[in-house]
């Protein structure tokens, strides 16, 4: 419980910015929406005019097109996944490797306390604030959706849908992270270790869907919860979705095992 | 003239690390491309198609040309190299501290400024590379297509401008590490910036035409690639991207050389 205080303590800030910041993009993002909308209707009957495998193949559909609501939403929503992923995985680079390279890990780990716990404890704080993250990003994706309605009645079952995903996304990157930091020797610099994964699986899954290959939607958690997919199916796209919760359930396991192993550098 | 060589040394990993995935993206971009290069029944159905795109304001070009693609894919050189160049900006001059080396650098015998500008060369010269092998690698996986007389100078411009704009997050990178109290915010601020432009450029691209004004705050919107294509570049944008580059490389000397470092 001590380990799991301090640590809350310790990303107090960088969760009070996250909190702040991203929820504040999608909203900013949002307010943008009133400016699409312009000449619905004869977007309609040209969009209309065309087959669905190309409006496909340009990442557009005729059933959530960018200009509706929905459409704009998952647009928006799919940038804000960038943020989300690049917290995640900078909490899980951070959150094991700080110890050795501020060479706290001899202090810390000559506490009559076992790796597991430390391990437990430092992937709760983590949770915790990603879950706080994910809570203002829901509220405020309800709220921004109420106000600029206007007199269209979203599909409020499939927007809940989609921000069901963010747990499972930022957890996804948070695994990925902690499972690299605990095997590999230095994490010598947590941010650009959490960009390359971060903005690197999102290069990933824009490359998938601009070429529509599915090599690289298997890949990257990006494309796993494509908030576009959920908008219009109603459900998860399991078949890939699996892959995401996966690797979460594998790496708890694997990455306790790594760092009871692991030799840990000291002074 | 050491410093420089063991800055570079120290670098090279990040440096190789960079390059050769960015290449190897893009390689295998040009092998998914040979499927429809030259496609004439995509080429029509492009042009049927432009109407609807310039009905929602973008300018999409023709995909079956090998330069349409690489403008298409072009977000993936613009992004990578100037978060390549924010990082070793930010990196270079802060990991003395962040390594507690920063003790034994500075009581040796070298001035202060001696010390950043060997820094900068390096950094520079690092960006200058990734560049100049990133652009290498696109050009000579897409020569085997049916290119046009263009294409060298398409991407020679192309070169300029993101390297242009690397030098805008280099220089910004190292006066944040150089101006702030505390080492590590440098690095998250640098990318935060970087991330708040890039996604307020998606935006301007979404929302064509009405967002104009804002284009002067995101240097991903200065040399744009269906501008590069033309060889349009904005004397405007030219200038402020010098103005900020000068500015900060310049200010960075001036804030280092007072720094109060953390020991």
């Amino acid at each position: 419980m001590n380990i799991f205080k301090f640590e809350l303590g310790m990303m107090k800030k960088s969760i009070f910015l996250w909190t702040f910041f991203v929820p504040f993009g999608l909203v900013f993002y949002m307010l943008f929406f009133p400016m699409m909308q312009g000449d619905t209707e004869t977007f309609q009957s040209l969009m209309d005019s065309f087959p669905e495998e190309f409006l496909a193949f340009f990442g557009m559909s005729s059933e959530l097109p960018v200009f509706s609501l929905l459409g704009y939403f998952g647009l928006s929503f799919g940038m804000i996944q960038i943020p989300l992923a690049i917290q995640a995985s900078n909490y899980g680079f951070h959150i094991l490797s700080v110890e050795e390279r501020e060479l706290t890990a001899d202090f810390l780990l000559s506490k009559p306390i076992s790796r597991g716990k430390i391990l437990f404890s430092k992937y709760l704080a983590a949770l915790t604030s990603l879950t706080i993250v994910n809570i203002a990003v829901w509220i405020s994706s309800l709220l921004v959706l109420l106000v600029i309605k206007g007199d269209e009645s979203p599909n409020f079952t499939n927007v809940n849908l989609v921000l069901s995903t963010t747990v499972f996304f930022q957890l996804a990157f948070f695994s990925i992270g902690l499972l690299i930091s605990v095997s590999i020797k230095k994490v010598s610099s947590v941010l650009s270790f959490s960009m390359a994964l971060g903005f690197g699986m999102f290069l990933l899954s824009s490359f998938g869907s601009i070429l529509s290959s599915n090599i690289f939607k298997i890949l990257t958690p990006y494309s796993h919860f494509d908030p576009e997919y959920i908008l219009i199916n109603g459900h998860y796209d399991w078949r890939l979705a699996i892959i995401s919760i996966l690797i979460i359930i594998i790496s708890i396991p694997l990455s306790y095992f790594l760092y009871k192993n692991r030799n840990i550098a000291s002074l | 003239m050491n410093i420089i060589k063991r800055e570079f040394m120290a670098n090279l990993k990040s440096l190789l690390l960079w390059t050769i995935p960015l290449m190897v993206l893009h390689a295998v971009a040009s092998i998914e491309f040979s499927a429809f290069a030259g496609d004439p029944a995509i080429a029509e159905a492009m042009e049927n198609f432009e109407i609807l795109f310039q009905a929602l304001g973008t300018n999409v070009a023709d995909m079956t040309k090998p330069e349409g693609f690489i403008s298409i894919v072009s977000i993936y050189i613009y992004l990578p190299l100037a978060i390549f160049s924010g990082l070793i900006g930010s990196g270079i001059i802060s990991k003395e501290e962040k390594d507690k080396t920063a003790e034994y650098l500075f009581s040796l015998p070298v001035k202060r400024n001696k010390v950043i500008a060997s820094k900068m060369v390096v950094a520079v010269v690092n960006s200058f590379l990734v560049n100049v092998f990133v652009i290498a690698a696109v050009y000579f996986t897409y020569v085997r297509f049916d290119v046009s007389e263009g294409y060298f100078q398409f991407l020679f411009n192309m070169s300029v401008g993101v390297f242009l704009i690397q030098m805008i997050f280099l220089g910004l990178g190292m006066v944040l590490s150089a101006v702030l109290k505390q080492y590590k915010k440098s690095g998250s601020i640098t990318v935060g910036i970087l991330m708040s432009t890039f996604m307020l450029s998606i935006l301007i691209g979404m929302v064509d035409g009405k967002l104009d004004f804002l284009k002067v705050i995101t240097p991903f919107q200065y040399f744009p690639s269906d501008k590069m294509l033309l060889g349009d570049f904005s004397v405007l944008y030219i200038i402020i991207a010098l103005i900020i580059t000068i500015g900060t490389f310049a200010s960075t000397f001036y804030f280092y050389k007072k720094r109060d470092l953390y020991i």
